[in-house]
């Protein structure tokens, strides 16, 4: 068996507050292949966007193991990580606040293989108008600049620079939340197209689990800092196990007007904070099959299939599930 | 019955040189008393301009140059100063996607409902305290009493939503406009949010106007939904309808290009192209270089808005019905 491309084990990243320690991730494991999309799903502040950071090289985890195609990331000095950051890139929520205003597409795109000292300036030219062509720029957009597009039309840009450098994992923070929904369905199926022909991994982070569904091979749910549940795709859909997976999919709206509000069952109550020490199960005070042990004892990932895990003592032996 | 606002022929365009540059169209609009009607569309449609333009909010840049909007049977477009500060709050309140926008943040939350009612001559400074609570107590603000003396900053998003709202609803108004109200919040907190509202919606008769863009949350929440696009209200219809048999082209592509509704690996359906600018597009359909359906007639002739069992459609080629 090929090594994975991606293996995270015990990640943890805190940050001081003036009450407390906050505990962004806290203890991760995640292994993800050549060429699948893995998404990271959850609440605001559940710490998927730090998570992605970290694999992105952006920030440096407190603890844990970081390996991309058999090398430690952890630790690692800058000059060292140089070669692995081309193959690791970021695309970021608002692709304007994440694109120079005062450089033109040209130079955006074109930037990365500058920083990288890679190819001269006629071959960098050349890969810049192939790399438009490819995300579907007109090539008469490239002495322009990011103000004069539509927000559309910048996330193409930002997919562009990511890509010019031919990585094997994109960090997908959050890519189409900011974009309308038709314009949406382009960079999703843009995001698709260029996955089959480049043959990327996709670390997709997203709070929508309609796009998580329709983008994503593998599912991990976060809940303050931790994984509730990762599984393949068919098996999440069919029969998620943890009791915060089933109600994120119930609290879906989805465009289905049979389906109302007021018939369906809501989850009360507010997310626990992340600062300071926290005992027995984090989800407890929102979760409706709550029980004694929950309030003392953390669980931990269970096994339940191929790839399928769930944090939850009612899952414990992998018996029938839960609540489904 | 009257309805509790009824817009006809609404225009607003953008302040400049280009007498075309039209962002509100021709628009006419009815919401029921205690009725939720959901505004739909893509950025730049003219729904939060519409919604804005109903409470005379509308930006500096952007002018009302015709139409009638009449808010419980008066009308708002040609009054005073002095008579807008009265009908805002007691006959329409608005709400924000961000709280911040209408919470002031040096204040605490029990200070700026008491002001909002003490203004409108709704309680006197000795009961405004109990009315305060009662308020926070009815839009479900967990530990009401220690929330009202703290200030904005203090709360949680959801919270801060619900002290919103409850400041929306101090003078009992007859229409709640919502501008996005749960787009920023995560879906388990939008639920009881947008719940929140129609509970209050049922307890105290309010209609609501809810402007977004999440056809999801219409389709859990609306009695009856408006499609806007470019200006313009393109399909109007029942929520069920609507949303199950869409009959302009545009609607069917919203339903169509949702994520929802794709097969897994499958490729999404695209609408192509980018909405107008205002008073880009002179002559003909708005929508006519993104459609599938467009003829030449649609390129030279703007469809009129036309009714035909319970549904506006302006298309010269709607669907068939299903």
């Amino acid at each position: 068996m090929t090594e994975p491309l991606l293996t995270i084990r015990g990640l943890r990243k805190t940050y001081p507050t003036d009450r407390g320690v906050l505990t962004a991730v806290g203890g991760v494991d995640l292994t993800l292949d050549r060429g699948e999309t893995y998404a990271l799903a959850g609440e605001s502040g559940c710490g998927k966007s730090t998570l992605g950071k970290i694999v992105a090289a952006l920030i440096a985890p407190d603890e844990g193991s970081v390996r991309f195609d058999g090398q430690e990331l952890v630790g690692l000095s800058p000059r060292r990580l140089r070669p692995i950051r081309r193959r690791v890139q970021m695309i970021f929520q608002d692709p304007f606040s994440s694109l120079n205003p005062r450089a033109t597409v040209r130079r955006i795109i074109e930037e990365p293989l500058i920083v990288h000292g890679m190819r001269g300036p006629a071959e960098r030219r050349r890969a810049v108008a192939e790399m438009m062509d490819r995300v579907g720029l007109r090539r008469d957009a490239a002495d322009r600049y990011p103000h004069e597009f539509s927000g559309g039309q910048r996330q193409r840009i930002g997919i562009a620079r990511a890509l010019i450098l031919n990585p094997d994992l994109v960090v997908c923070d959050e890519p189409v939340s900011a974009l309308d929904v038709s314009v949406r369905a382009q960079i999703l199926n843009l995001l698709s197209d260029l996955q089959r022909e480049l043959g990327l991994a996709y670390l997709f982070i997203s709070h929508d689990l309609s796009v998580v569904q329709y983008m994503a091979d593998k599912i991990a749910i976060m809940h303050l800092g931790e994984l509730v549940e990762t599984a393949p795709r068919a098996a999440f859909w069919d029969a998620p196990r943890h009791p915060y997976s089933q109600a994120l999919i119930r609290a879906r709206p989805n465009p289905d007007p049979r389906q109302r509000l007021q018939d369906k069952p809501i989850l009360e109550g507010e997310l626990p904070s992340p600062i300071g020490a926290r005992q027995g199960c984090d989800f407890r005070s929102r979760c409706p099959l709550a029980f004694d042990r929950c309030a003392v004892e953390a669980p931990p990932l269970h096994p339940l299939g191929p790839a399928h895990r769930a944090a939850c003592h009612l899952v414990e032996g992998a018996a029938a599930p839960v609540g489904a | 019955m009257n309805p509790v606002l009824s817009i006809s022929d609404l225009r607003a365009r953008l302040r400049g040189p280009d007498p075309h540059a039209f962002v509100i169209d021709g628009l006419s609009l009815q919401v029921g008393r205690g009725e939720v009607v959901a505004l739909v569309g893509e950025s730049g449609s003219g729904k939060t301009m519409t919604a804005y333009s109903v409470l005379r909010l509308l930006p500096s840049a952007i002018q009302l140059v015709g139409g009638e909007i009449l808010l419980g049977g008066q009308d708002v477009v040609g009054m005073e100063a002095r008579q807008l500060r009265e009908v805002r709050g007691t006959l329409a309140s608005i709400i924000f996607q961000e709280p911040m926008t209408s919470l002031n943040p040096l204040m605490t939350i029990e200070r700026q409902i008491a002001e909002m009612l003490l203004t409108h001559g709704k309680t006197t400074r000795q009961t405004a305290p109990a009315r305060v609570i009662e308020l926070l107590e009815l839009v479900r603000m967990p530990d009401a009493r220690t929330r009202a003396r703290q200030y904005p900053h203090s709360l949680s998003g959801g919270l801060r939503q619900r002290a919103m709202i409850a400041l929306a609803l101090a003078c009992e108004p007859q229409i709640l406009i919502a501008d996005e109200p749960t787009t920023a919040l995560d879906v388990t907190i939008q639920q009881q949010v947008m719940k929140l509202l129609l509970d209050l919606r049922d307890q105290l008769g309010m209609a609501i106007l809810l402007i977004t863009h999440d056809l999801g949350v219409v389709a859990e929440v609306a009695d009856r939904v408006a499609v806007m696009y470019a200006g313009r209200i393109v399909e109007e219809g029942p929520v069920v309808d609507l949303l199950e048999a869409p009959r302009h082209p545009y609607t069917a592509g919203l339903l169509a290009c949702l994520p929802d509704v794709a097969e897994a690996g499958g490729r999404l359906v695209e609408i192509p192209g980018l909405p107008p600018k205002p008073g880009s597009i002179r002559e003909g359909c708005r929508f006519a270089p993104r459609c599938p359906s467009a003829t030449d007639l649609c390129t030279r002739v703007s469809p009129e808005t036309r009714i035909e069992a319970g549904r506006a459609i302006a298309c010269h080629h709607p669907r068939m019905p299903a």
